[in-house]
């Protein structure tokens, strides 16, 4: 039995970033709070904090999270979720630094194919078996960590690749290039979330699959390509992440811990975990969030063990305030 | 001596619409009191507040004589009045008889564990009582759906209830199945047991029931005895639909054009069975019955969204085999669907996304869309359907009902489908948004649209349907064209009567 | 209108239904003794792969090994039935593992109890977030597990603990009457949790949280406070698996964690629950477990990298889930 009479909802939602939407501006103005927080305290802590040097730095850590992060926006707000991008970042760094003396061309493009190739199978996976995200990707995540540590027999491996590194240590003017990627990424990323046929998908599909699919959308279709994106974004952040460190590290994925990594500025950036709403702006609000929150402990000496504890606390918390604001 | 269970000037709203008004009911104990009624008539708003699922706005029940308030259906349950509603609601991998006792099992004394060997006893004499045989001890996944219903009625009556309210109980269930639930039922009826029996089937009126009860719209028509003289079926429909015919002079419409679907012995296992019909360019059918008839599966079966067993369908001449909703877009058919807000719009998305959702590409320009061109076909249909929003960019969820439902429907026709299948178009919209939604539909036929109207509320059936398809319990009963059709002609036969076209 | 079940089709459709509970019981006890079967061909297999598999001390290292996943495993075997999924188990266990390191000069019982408790805390903060705040258990319990990792590095400052105390060693490494004792400990939680699961009140509860939680509600079953009791369940036999780990590594090693929960998970899928709530046993947590498990020890015994154990384990997860879809499609 239908609801009867209509009533006109609460506060509406509107799918795209829409520039101007009143409903947006106040959304995305709560980050802008948190992050004008974070900032004045930061400056408090530091005054070395505000300095353009100290800036980019933050900029050049968080662009391997952030680039997961581009990636698990996209799965999100599909309603989906993706666990295996710890482990496919992981394989990525470690194929990096195996094959650093391969001829170019396919030590950048392996790390990407791998991820595409990862994602992809998680998508015909989640569909064809009509199991749930989580647990699939948890599966094909621990795959991937083990293929990267069978292939680097547990030890991380240094190399030499003057491309790699410079990718992930160089700069481009005052701009150090992990940073360049990133913002090149999420900024495109942003355009095809709101403005492509794709992206508008995508929303579709987190909002009401059951109404795309009477629609006549082709379901399997995009739910494979947002798994294959965010695998493809897995495997570049493995290949950046090589490159600042100069090291192809199997660990790097252990744990679930960079998968939360990546979720958790989408959340913070107030994407609802059930999906159908959310930005790619909201994202990088979040993707900041979570650097300067790293950058603040670092200051204040805080062991990376309290870090995980904090980890854990947050992603509660911004999940709760998402379900919060979803059910008002 | 007070009636065994009343009520007294029930109300009840749910949100714009009110759904009991000023209703009246007594059950005496040892009673079966049958209620009828149309679609949305009531019934089960009724029986639900008896029950305890739902609570009264306005007015009383009495139990015995004495004024109760049930806030949970576990407290009704307690006083001994037990509902069983249609939709089965049980464990698939318990036992019988765990989910006959769901909740309060029954307890060794020594180490507090279920004592199954009890309750399986339990269970088997209630089943037994109910004529079912059946090993208490199997899954309940395992079962047949008519022995689940059975069930069902079963752990009703485990509650020892003086009360018993049923809903629907035979749809699903074969002639020996019901002759021996008619059987039990007779025995309590001997043990002071009322029973409110609410059915679509008037056979089983006058075969069970001592009383019946006509609502409509939300209000009692009548209370008679079914023995009384002068009580016949066609009294009992005539007090259904009760309210003055109104048809709406509708424009002579230019002759319908070419067949544009066609189906022959379509069949779903369980849901409808062997049906055929046709609708042709510029033509309205109407597919018409009451709850359970299976129009609306047959609806989502056409459109590719349901697997269909046996039969053929046809689009513009050719057979098809429509995998899925997709392939129904692509040769033309558009649905819309019977919940508007689970299946037809994305809430959160605004208007003109979702009038763009079946093309996209329409409105875009190498894989982007253009925010500019979906403003101006989102603009265009707002003008031309008269949908009341701020504007493209408003989210659905903000919309009026009515409007909501023009959104879907400009869904369609920015697809340009040339079929149309609605379901349940006017469902939960005022009367005023209601006709105006009418006048769309037939300047849609005008224009040449093939409309498939599967509705079940006959004044919309009746006013704007050319010919009019009625089924009962997943078969067709009955075909009127416009000329023949009566309101109480189409009603007996969403009876049950087959009408012999 | 209401789609209705068994419309119009009731006498056909009892034909061919009548004949179902007899063809479905056939299978699914051919689905029940399918596990059985494997863990036989496994063993077959095993020993021919591998001569020192079928020896005395390898049997009782795989059993040892088992009994700490299997802890975890039956814990998770409430929840899944119960329609919810517990990613903690890992982290819960390593946060008991270094407990017991840590209060290893304290009285044996409280060594011993204490982490357990810990475990019930990190359970009744599972089920609270589950419940109360109503956030997704897999994402919750994920949060939980990666704070308990945290806190467990914490208490040790990132370096394992040498366990010195004989009496925790005998926990880990003694036997009662030839039974090792996590082996025994395991044996007894199995039959124990069996027995709740299967017999009591609380038991049915569950499968009816799990099967269909609104019936289960209508019948006036408390849902909130019997997925709430099966969480906080789980985080106390994840506390007893890393109080049994801890004996037998006899060490306080916070980085043991890895791999735990994903195993445990694999274990019960294979056994039979299905993800989906309401269907499952504590008996097939057991062979799910004892598969992998053996799987485990045939690829140690025939030297095959550790690491690639690690992509095998997330293949067997695949495969268990692969297996539980197909179940559920039949």
């Amino acid at each position: 039995m239908s609801g009867p009479g209509e009533a006109a909802a609460g506060v509406p939602r509107t799918a795209g970033a829409e520039r101007g939407g009143p409903a947006t501006w106040l959304r995305r103005a709560q980050h802008l709070l948190v992050f004008l927080v974070l900032v004045l305290l930061s400056t408090t802590l530091s005054e070395y904090f505000l300095t353009l040097e100290n800036v980019m730095n933050i900029l050049r850590q968080v662009a391997v999270v952030g680039l997961l992060a581009i990636g698990a926006t996209f799965v999100v707000i599909s309603g989906g979720v993706d666990l295996s991008v710890g482990g496919v970042a992981a394989l990525g760094s470690v194929v990096v630094a195996l094959t650093a003396g391969w001829p170019l061309p396919l030590v950048l493009g392996l790390p990407l194919a791998i991820g595409t190739v990862m994602g992809f199978a998680n998508g015909v996976i989640i569909l064809r078996l009509g199991i749930q995200p989580f647990i699939v990707t948890l599966a094909t995540g621990s795959i991937a960590e083990g293929v990267a540590f069978y292939l680097s027999d547990g030890n991380p491996i240094r190399f030499e690749n003057a491309m790699v590194t410079g990718l992930g240590k160089g700069y481009l003017g005052p701009l150090p290039v992990p940073g360049l990627i990133f913002l090149t990424a999420i900024v495109a990323a942003g355009l095809v979330l709101s403005r492509s046929v794709y992206g508008y998908a995508v929303y579709a599909l987190g909002g009401n699959e059951e109404a795309a699919r009477l629609s006549g959308m082709p379901i399997i279709r995009y739910r494979v390509i947002t798994y294959t994106l965010g695998g493809a974004l897995g495997g570049l952040g493995g290949l950046v992440l090589a490159g600042r460190v100069g090291i192809g590290d199997p660990t790097v994925g252990a744990g679930f811990g960079l998968a939360l990594d990546a979720v958790t500025p989408v959340l913070i950036g107030g994407t609802d975990l059930v999906g159908g709403s959310g930005t790619m702006v909201g994202t990088f609000f979040g993707v900041l969030i979570v650097g300067m929150l790293n950058n603040i402990f670092n200051l204040l000496s805080v062991t990376a063990y309290w870090q995980m504890v904090a980890k854990g606390g947050i992603i509660l918390v911004a999940v709760y305030l998402g379900y919060r604001q979803a059910r008002h | 001596m007070a009636p065994l269970l009343q009520a007294r000037g029930l109300g009840k709203r749910f949100g714009g619409i009110q759904a009991l008004e000023g209703v009246d009911f007594a059950l005496e104990a040892g009673e079966v009191h049958a209620l009828l009624g149309e679609n949305g008539a009531g019934k089960s708003t009724l029986a639900r507040i008896l029950a305890g699922v739902h609570q009264a706005d306005e007015g009383a029940v009495l139990f015995r004589g004495e004024p109760v308030r049930f806030g949970t259906p576990r407290e009704a349950l307690r006083h001994g009045i037990s509902l069983v509603s249609q939709e089965v609601n049980l464990i698939p991998d318990l036992s019988v008889a765990a989910n006959i006792f769901m909740g309060r099992f029954p307890v060794g004394s020594f180490l507090r564990t279920v004592d199954r060997r009890r309750m399986e006893r339990e269970s088997e004499r209630l089943l037994a009582d109910l004529g079912l045989a059946l090993d208490p001890g199997a899954l309940v996944r395992h079962l047949p759906f008519s022995s689940r219903q059975v069930v069902e009625i079963a752990r009703a009556l485990s509650w020892r209830a003086r009360v018993l309210i049923l809903d629907e109980p035979t749809s699903a269930l074969s002639e020996a199945e019901i002759d021996r639930l008619c059987a039990s039922l007779a025995r309590l009826m001997g043990e002071g047991v009322g029973i409110v029996y609410i059915t679509h089937r008037l056979d089983e009126v006058f075969r069970l029931a001592d009383r019946v009860t006509v609502l409509r719209d939300g209000r009692i028509v009548r209370s008679v005895g079914t023995a009384e003289a002068g009580v016949t079926k066609d009294l009992l429909i005539q007090w259904m639909i009760g309210r003055p015919v109104d048809h709406l002079a509708v424009t002579r419409r230019p002759p319908a054009g070419r067949e544009r679907l066609r189906i022959e012995g379509l069949t779903a296992r369980g849901r409808f069975r062997d049906v055929s019909l046709s609708v042709s360019a510029g033509e309205i059918v109407g597919l018409t019955g009451l709850a359970g008839c299976g129009c609306t599966e047959v609806g989502l079966a056409l459109f590719g969204a349901i697997p269909v067993d046996a039969g053929w369908l046809a689009v513009d001449g050719e057979r098809a085999r429509l995998a899925g909703p997709r392939e129904a877009v692509r040769r033309g058919l558009g649905l819309v669907p019977e919940d508007r807000k689970k299946q037809g719009l994305v809430p959160r998305m605004s208007v003109g996304e979702n009038i763009a959702m079946v093309r996209p590409e329409r409105v875009a320009s190498a894989g982007f869309l253009s925010r500019r061109r979906l403003r101006g076909l989102a603009q265009g249909f707002i003008e031309r359907l008269g949908i009341r929003t701020r504007g493209p960019e408003q989210p659905v969820l903000g919309l009026s009902g009515g409007n909501q439902q023009k959104v879907v429907l400009s869904k369609w026709l920015a697809a340009e489908a040339g079929i149309l299948i609605l379901t349940e178009p006017t469902r939960g919209i005022d009367v005023g948004a209601k006709a105006e939604i009418h006048r769309l539909i037939a300047g849609l036929a005008d224009q040449g649209y093939a409309i498939l109207l599967i509705s079940s509320e006959l004044p919309e059936i009746l006013r704007v349907c050319e010919v009019v398809w009625v089924m009962h319990e997943g078969r067709i009963t009955g075909r009127f064209p416009r000329a023949a059709a009566s309101e109480a002609g189409i009603m007996a036969a969403a009876h049950g009567e087959v009408h012999a076209a | 209108m209401r789609p209705s079940p068994g419309v119009g089709v009731s006498a056909a459709g009892d034909a061919e239904a009548a004949a179902r509970p007899l063809f479905g019981g056939w299978a699914r006890r051919l689905g029940r003794s399918a596990n059985l079967l494997i863990l036989g061909l496994l063993v077959v297999g095993s020993a021919l792969l591998s001569p020192q598999f079928l020896s005395a001390q390898n049997m009782l290292n795989i059993l040892r090994q088992v009994s700490v996943v299997g802890l975890i495993a039956v814990g998770l075997t409430f929840i899944i039935v119960g329609g919810g999924i517990d990613l903690s188990g890992g982290g819960v266990a390593v946060v008991a593992v270094v407990l017991v390191a840590l209060l290893q000069a304290q009285a044996l019982m409280v060594a011993l109890v204490l982490p357990v408790l810990v475990g019930l805390l990190a359970g009744v903060v599972n089920g609270l977030v589950v419940v109360r705040f109503r956030i997704q258990p897999f994402i919750a319990t994920l949060a939980v597990g990666i704070a308990c990792e945290g806190v467990a590095f914490l208490l040790t400052d990132g370096k394992p603990v040498i366990i010195t105390n004989t009496a925790i060693h005998w926990v880990g490494n003694g036997s009662l009457w030839l039974v090792p004792i996590p082996v025994a400990v395991y044996l007894a939680v199995l039959g124990a949790a069996a027995f709740v699961l299967q017999r009591t009140p609380f038991g049915y509860a569950v499968f009816g949280l799990g099967g269909n939680e609104d019936a289960a509600r209508l019948a006036g079953v408390r849902t909130d406070l019997t997925r709430a009791l099966t969480f906080v369940l789980g985080g106390g036999l994840s506390g007893v698996a890393g109080v049994i780990m801890a004996a037998r590594i006899q060490m306080g090693d916070p980085g043991v964690s890895g791999g735990l929960v994903l195993d445990a998970i694999s274990g019960t899928l294979l056994g039979g629950t299905s993800l989906l709530g309401g269907a499952g046993s504590i008996g097939g947590a057991f062979v799910g477990v004892l598969i992998l498990e053996i799987l485990l020890n045939v690829f140690n015994l025939l030297n095959v990298s550790y690491h690639l154990q690690l992509v095998a384990r997330g293949c067997i997860l695949l495969v268990a889930l692969a297996i539980a879809s197909r179940r559920r499609a039949q």
